[in-house]
């Protein structure tokens, strides 16, 4: 999926894609870094330039910056207490008794994973009783890991 | 001899005796993401104990039964688990929002974060990594970070003429031997040979560092070693071979760089540099130059 794709998913329009950049498989929104971008690009090996948006894969990786600016207007949410929260960072499911507050989740809807603090912590979708764990950001931990 | 008795020696022939040291572990808010007040009150509500460090801005010095390393404020990118010593470089080059900025050598991205948050993720930061291994650190530190203001390259120093730029701050946090105080082995893995080609690389960084800096503009040298040939040496070197001075730091901690290493003397202006001996601050073995082009 990508990066578009992923936007009408949550129907989020507030990026201008005019100014996001491809560097193989992640997006960057480059309205601070453009000159640079227009500079570098095909001559140097840019690695990272301005915001970082996400990663194309089976499913989009979404990075922090553009999972909070989903949170801002996405109504569907799954709140989860410290437990829940604990365990979804750890790549697991939340179980009902960890869910202290839904809005707008239908079964089978994806939905974004929220802490007490109103902290987006990742992507789930609901599953009956159970939230799935599609993405979440204790990913970063795993990626670097994976170095 | 044994090679601790070699560098112990060293010491105190440059003044100091030798003591072993137990860090205590550091971290730096990232103001970029949260409040210092807030993440205080997170943490202290976990039960983590912290204690102001007195030279670093945002530092704290941190007592926890956990790993902080794996919780939600730590993934939310709200500190960076970063030694004390090691958060002073980018305080002595206290970017602006207005400027331009070259991090040399940048992996893990600690520094280049820290810059960052100096600038409140305004002006430009141009990140350097050579090693393509070390990228990928570079990068998940950068979005945990919250760094929107970061463009990052893999490449090497001694190639930044292609970009055709000239940079207004310029922190050479440069590839060093490191110190004994974080690493138990260090003086079982290092030799004067190794600590000569360090120091042989770094005037390399150095020298394509300075070609690429404004007039006027500050370059920030910094390494987490002790050993003269990769700090006051080198700021010798460069004093000799380009059009630099150097400027006192503002700062009340650490001891004066070194102006007689083993019988040479060196510019007087070198005792302007800070070096942390760890046995007087606490800190790993460290060193920072403040260097101005002319």
């Amino acid at each position: 999926m990508n990066l578009d794709k992923f936007l009408e998913l949550w129907n989020y329009k507030d990026i201008n894609k005019n100014n996001v950049v491809k560097v193989g498989r992640e997006f960057y929104l480059v309205e601070n870094t453009k000159d640079f971008w227009d500079k570098f690009k095909g001559r140097l090996n840019v690695v990272w330039c301005g915001v970082y948006l996400g990663f194309e894969k089976d499913f989009f990786v979404p990075s922090l910056w553009l999972l909070e600016r989903l949170s801002e207007k996405v109504s569907k949410k799954v709140w989860v207490n410290s437990k829940g929260e604990w365990l979804f960072i750890c790549k697991r499911n939340v179980l009902s008794e960890s869910i202290s507050k839904m809005e707008n989740v239908e079964n089978n809807d994806l939905c974004l994973v929220v802490n007490q603090h109103d902290e987006c912590l990742g992507i789930g979708k609901r599953e009956n009783k159970v939230i799935k764990n599609i993405f979440d950001i204790g990913d970063f931990l795993r990626r670097e890991r994976n170095n | 001899m044994s090679s601790k008795d070699f560098f112990v020696k060293r010491y105190k022939q440059l003044g100091e005796d030798f003591k072993e040291v137990n860090l205590k572990p550091s971290l730096r808010v990232n103001t970029l993401r949260i409040s210092e007040k807030d993440i205080i009150v997170r943490l202290e509500n976990l039960g983590v104990k912290l204690e102001k460090v007195s030279f670093a801005k945002y530092g704290y010095y941190f007592n926890s039964k956990f790993s902080l390393g794996a919780i939600s404020e730590y993934l939310l990118g709200y500190f960076y688990l970063q030694e004390s010593a090691a958060q002073v470089p980018v305080q002595v080059l206290d970017p602006e929002e207005s400027d331009l900025v070259l991090d040399c050598c940048a992996s893990p991205g600690g520094k280049t974060s820290q810059i960052c948050q100096w600038m409140n993720n305004k002006g430009n930061v141009v990140s350097l990594e050579k090693k393509q291994h070390r990228v990928k650190s570079l990068k998940v530190n950068l979005e945990r970070m919250g760094c929107n203001n970061v463009v990052a390259l893999n490449m090497d120093v001694a190639k930044i003429d292609k970009l055709n730029m000239q940079f207004d701050k310029i922190l050479v946090d440069a590839p060093c031997s490191g110190n004994f105080a974080d690493d138990k082995q260090w003086f079982n893995k290092r030799d004067i040979d190794g600590i000569n080609f360090s120091s042989k690389i770094q005037k390399e960084i150095l020298a394509s560092a300075v070609k690429v800096l404004k007039k006027d503009g500050v370059l920030v040298y910094s390494t987490c070693t002790l050993e003269p040939e990769e700090n006051e040496l080198n700021m010798q070197w460069l004093l000799d071979n380009f059009k630099v001075k150097l400027e006192p730091i503002s700062l009340d901690f650490g001891s004066s760089g070194l102006v007689n290493v083993f019988g040479r003397k060196l510019d007087k202006s070198i005792s302007l540099c800070k070096r942390f001996w760890p046995w007087k601050t606490n800190t790993q073995g460290f060193f920072v130059a403040k260097v101005r082009k002319l």
